[in-house]
């Protein structure tokens, strides 16, 4: 594996840093900060074809990962770039754009033995002609993540056509809460009262438009203790001219049979169409069902993950904050006492009514499609990957 | 008199070919129990196709269409299953482009393609395995219903990384499960076979799934399906009654029974419908109910 040059490694070590310390305080700056790193480490680094592109980004996904768990945005965004490679050698060898992701029905693993068995293309510059069959005793699944007339396509004529394609994506990030930020009027109406827990930059960007065209509302906004993010929304909304009142969680239910829609963003969304958002959303959730109160969620691409929860446990997969907020250091005399602070909350996709995306809004259980067309599914190992570097 | 004679041999001659097909089916059965029965039948349809003596292309899919007809209705094996992993394989080997006219290669080409399918089915229970490890954690309780080699050998596959239980219904038409209610509290999911996955997202399996599925859905306990994607059938019943009888009841009851009578006996096989199921393990990946549909055009292009 070739190694990385410097300017490289620093940025990949600067950005590990700031995610650790939180620098990040939008998720469209994480996302971009991803971007910006893997443009850079596929400009500067040295690799000759396609597959050894892959392999190199394959290499260092868990490194770009770390302390993030395997729904974030830098995976999300790490799988579709490397979607976008494998695309791009497919247009270049067949000319044109391949329909959808065929790989694992019976049809590729026909085209798949017969390829293998007949020579062919002069665009082979190394020999890839790893076998097909490269099946370890350990897993069948550990198959070459790239076919292997698309692995051959040289640098020489991937490189700038990718480039190309990573800078039209990297502004389509820039201008993903725009774009779903132009959807509110169609689902914020006149004088309607909208519900949203804490602060989200996305959903503040979504009123705010919707207040720019002079669509008249009251936003309820709840506290999302123990953080107390509500309260920079309201501040934020207020100064906008919009109708704010500040609720605490624990009213959630007494008040919505007043509330006609709720709007929220989550931290990622599941390929099951389920949520992992900020801690009280499942709470609110369950008080919206049982009100017949549609819950809708502002969801940008990045943030689509091909992932599943494999436990519905809030403490397997969650992260835990220092509990300093709630009992500060000194005034714990008992060691008997355990502080649970949970950052997320797990919502089903029964409980979610609308998602909103950068391009138009879609039902829960129609996200295994968009999920399927944007990334491959060769790369769904990479979960494993960073689970066997944790070990 | 001689047309009579001509046809009474070939007559024969189908009985001598259907027994031979019958008989190399029930020997595989016999010998090795645990493989899956729509493999045992496609590994009989690759021998029909060896021992054929047909001399064009349509003759041949002739022969093939009727042992998938015998198959289906003379033994008591499971249908649905059957039934798919046929079809499918007759889809998949009937795709071959032809270059020449010569029968044997071109059977030759038919039996390549077939062991093609054959290994690829062969290799999907541990696909399966691999692609569900992550859902079983440590200190799992998990619940399953009867005797299916899939989730057998999922559940193998993970006690190598694993700790877990495994709660068991015993079911038959006679003895009840009545349990399932009581210890589905106590359940951290449960996982199933299935002995078809229809178009709908739904399951077709053994008596008593759909009591434990209701079960699971009013505690909130996950429902895992673990199934080979062969079993994907392309049909869309719309409730438990709309399942057809050679489904529901053995070959051998509804030879015996007219159909009036059918009504009165226990099925066998009972279906679910995809608001129950959360997700499904199968060898193209972990898909949720509404993915099928979408998989199951893909498999038949």
């Amino acid at each position: 594996m070739a190694r990385l040059p410097t300017d490289v490694e620093t940025e990949i070590d600067r950005f590990c840093n700031n995610i650790k310390q939180n620098t990040y305080t939008r998720s469209v700056d994480i996302a971009l900060a991803t971007i910006y790193i893997l443009k850079k480490l596929i400009g500067e680094s040295k690799w000759s074809n396609a597959s050894e592109l892959i392999t190199l980004i394959r290499s260092q996904a868990h490194r770009l990962n770390q302390g993030q768990p395997v729904d974030s945005i830098t995976f999300n965004i790490t799988r579709r770039i490397l979607k976008l490679i494998r695309e791009v050698s497919v247009r270049i060898i067949h000319g044109k754009n391949e329909g959808s992701d065929i790989s694992l029905t019976l049809q590729a693993v026909l085209n798949d033995r017969t390829a293998t068995s007949t020579i062919n293309d002069d665009d082979h510059t190394e020999e890839n002609l790893q076998p097909k069959k490269q099946q370890t005793q350990n897993s069948i699944t550990e198959t070459n993540p790239i076919n292997n007339i698309e692995g051959g396509v040289s640098v020489l004529r991937l490189k700038p056509e990718l480039m190309d394609d990573l800078n039209w994506y990297s502004s389509e990030i820039e201008l993903s809460v725009k774009n779903l930020s132009q959807q509110a009027l169609a689902h914020i109406h006149a004088n309607e009262l909208i519900l949203t827990l804490g602060y989200s930059y996305t959903v503040e960007q979504f009123f705010k438009y919707a207040a720019s065209k002079k669509r008249q509302f009251h936003v309820f906004i709840l506290e999302h203790a123990p953080f107390f993010t509500g309260h920079k929304m309201a501040i934020n909304l207020s100064q906008l001219n919009i109708p704010v009142t500040v609720v605490t969680d624990s009213a959630v239910f007494a008040i919505m049979a007043r509330v006609n829609k709720i709007v929220i963003g989550t931290r990622s969304l599941l390929a099951n169409g389920g949520l992992t958002a900020k801690s009280g959303t499942y709470n609110l959730a369950l008080a919206a069902k049982h009100y017949n109160v549609p819950l809708l969620v502002c969801a940008p691409t990045y943030k689509f993950s091909p992932t599943y929860l494999p436990s519905f446990d809030p403490v397997m997969c969650n992260s835990f904050p220092s509990p300093e907020n709630i009992l500060s250091y000194e005034s714990i005399f008992q060691s008997s006492l355990d502080i649970v602070v949970p950052m997320h909350d797990y919502v089903p996709p029964e409980l979610v009514t609308l998602i909103i995306g950068s391009g138009m809004g879609n039902a829960p259980s129609y996200v295994y499609r968009i999920v399927s067309e944007l990334y491959s599914a060769e790369d769904n190992d990479l979960e494993r990957l960073q689970k066997e570097s944790l070990k | 008199m001689t047309h009579d004679n001509i046809l009474m041999s070939s007559n024969q001659q189908d009985n001598l070919e259907n027994d031979q097909t019958l008989q190399y089916f029930t020997a595989i059965r016999l010998q090795e129990p645990e493989t899956s029965v729509a493999i045992t039948a496609i590994r009989t349809l690759i021998d029909v196709i060896n021992r054929s003596s047909a001399g064009t292309m349509s003759e041949l899919s002739h022969e093939l269409k009727s042992a998938v007809q015998l198959l289906t209705t003379q033994t008591d094996s499971s249908m649905p299953s059957v039934k798919s992993g046929c079809e499918l394989f007759l889809r998949f080997i009937t795709l071959a482009k032809f270059d020449t006219f010569a029968i044997d290669e071109c059977r030759q080409k038919l039996i390549e393609r077939g062991k093609v399918f054959l290994d690829r089915a062969l290799s999907s229970r541990q696909r399966i395995s691999e692609y569900s490890q992550e859902f079983i954690v440590d200190g799992s309780i998990i619940l399953t219903h009867s005797y299916s080699r899939v989730v057998l050998a999922l559940l193998a596959y993970a006690s190598k990384f694993t700790r877990f239980k495994v709660f068991v219904t015993e079911s038959q038409p006679d003895k009840s499960d009545a349990s399932v209610a009581y210890i589905m509290e106590k359940v951290t999911f449960v996982l199933m076979g299935a002995e078809a996955v229809v178009e709908s997202g739904g399951i077709i399996n053994k008596i008593g799934t759909f009591n434990i599925a209701i079960a699971a859905h009013e505690m909130n306990k996950p429902f895992y399906v673990a199934s080979e994607s062969f079993k994907f059938v392309r049909y869309y019943p719309l409730n438990n009654r709309d399942l057809p009888d050679h489904f529901k009841y053995k070959a051998s009851t509804i030879a015996r029974l007219s159909e009036k009578n059918l009504e009165m006996e226990h099925p066998l096989v009972d279906y679910t419908p995809p608001a129950y199921i959360t997700l499904l393990f199968t060898d193209i990946g972990t898909l949720t109910p509404s993915a099928v549909s979408d998989e199951l055009i893909k498999l038949y292009i």
